[in-house]
């Protein structure tokens, strides 16, 4: 199983990366509980930075495809197939979306919605 | 005496292998592989102009000329003066000189190989990268049984300086030589991780030719680990046993069959050029 970056095309190199791991997982290209290589071989061999890899990693950690064993290596979560087919920024999106319609309706302005948005986020950081 | 003439037939084949065989046969191998894929074909394969390609060769081969004829000045001189020791000199200091100096033609070729993969990866204008999504592991490239003996070695010559920590002989070091023995075998251990796990340093190289390069490598490297440490315990034992001179024959041979191994493994033949086509 081979994958494959485009240093020029618009996504970011991470996106190439998670989207090519979930349509592997989708492909049955790989399945549940094969290992894949380390964040340094993948990094070094497609030549990019090895922080790219690491962000790919833990957002499809995140999403509940790849799992980390500690020094085992990374391996195909058990629900990695189901976990694939959902998208979490199609959900926050259309999420995002239900609750701004609802705000508008009540009258709530777009500045009242940043700052509130703001203030939340802000919050939630300290 | 005869451990003398014995000596100077091992120097002569040490000369023979290192600075006329071993280079003879690399640039035979560079010579056919320029012939059997011309410029027009495999343009990515040229970086620079044939004439310069064929310059730094020259040069290659005129270094191991001066170091064999040096070579040759110093089995001459000992044999006219009918000295104990090559040129009157410690054997053992001479030979690892001498063997220092055969390797600096390999060292330039090395460095400009070096530089001619700094130019195939500056002049890479590919924008799709390729990998494999599958880990490489030590075992994929060399049998556990080698790894086995690589260890078995490094105990056997653990046990033997420890042995001759218990019954001295003159001139023996102690227990430096394990830390000497563990320092190469921790730096053979990084070059052997560097080699699975880093920078692919020629972009145009096919997964097949990598993995290839990588088993070759890995096995050289596992190999100098047994042969330094079973030399080692060798040394020490024939040194143990006022055998010294013997030593110094057995590492001139070593070194000479090591050579013989590490061209027997290198299949050039083997390599995909299709990648260097236009």
């Amino acid at each position: 199983m081979k994958i494959s970056v485009n240093i020029e095309h618009p996504n970011p190199l991470f996106t190439q990366l998670i989207e090519q791991i979930k349509k592997a997982v989708l492909d049955n290209d790989i399945t549940e509980g094969d290992a894949l290589p380390s964040i340094r071989q993948l990094a070094n061999d497609l030549d990019i930075n090895h922080k790219t890899v690491a962000k790919a990693y833990r957002l499809l950690e995140r999403d509940g495809v790849i799992q980390t064993k500690g020094y085992r290596g990374t391996f195909i979560h058990q629900n990695a197939k189901e976990n694939s087919s959902i998208d979490l920024n199609e959900w926050v999106l259309s999420e995002l979306d239900k609750t701004l319609t609802s705000f508008r309706k009540a009258g709530i302005t777009e500045s009242e919605m940043r700052i509130a948005f703001n203030n939340l986020i802000n919050n939630s950081n300290n | 005496m005869w451990d003398n003439y014995l000596l100077y037939m091992v120097f002569i084949g040490q000369i023979i292998v290192l600075s006329f065989y071993f280079p003879r046969k690399i640039l035979g191998v560079i010579n056919t592989s320029m012939q059997q894929h011309p410029r027009d074909v495999y343009p990515k394969l040229y970086l620079l102009e044939e004439k310069v390609i064929k310059g730094k060769l020259n040069l290659f081969n005129i270094y191991n000329s001066l170091v064999m004829m040096i070579g040759l000045t110093i089995l001459a001189v000992s044999i006219i003066n009918n000295s104990d020791d090559l040129i009157g000199w410690d054997d053992q200091s001479v030979l690892l000189c001498f063997l220092m100096l055969q390797h600096l033609p390999l060292l330039y070729l090395g460095t400009q190989g070096v530089y001619y993969l700094k130019l195939m990866r500056e002049q890479n204008t590919r924008e799709q990268r390729i990998a494999d999504l599958k880990p490489r592991k030590l075992f994929d490239f060399v049998s556990m049984p080698f790894i086995c003996t690589a260890v078995f070695s490094y105990g056997l010559c653990v046990a033997t300086i420890l042995y001759f920590v218990q019954y001295p002989f003159d001139g023996f070091a102690g227990l430096v030589n394990i830390l000497g023995v563990t320092a190469l075998y921790a730096g053979l251990g990084f070059a052997i991780y560097i080699k699975l796990y880093g920078k692919k340093h020629n972009p145009l190289q096919t997964g097949q030719d990598r993995s290839f390069e990588t088993t070759i490598v890995i096995k050289i490297l596992i190999l100098t680990a047994i042969c330094s440490s079973l030399y080692l315990a060798i040394s020490l034992i024939l040194a143990s046993m006022n055998l010294r001179e013997l030593g110094n024959i057995i590492y001139s041979l070593y070194i000479q069959i090591f050579v013989f191994y590490v061209y027997q493994v290198m299949k050039f033949e083997r390599v995909d050029y299709s990648v260097y086509k236009a």
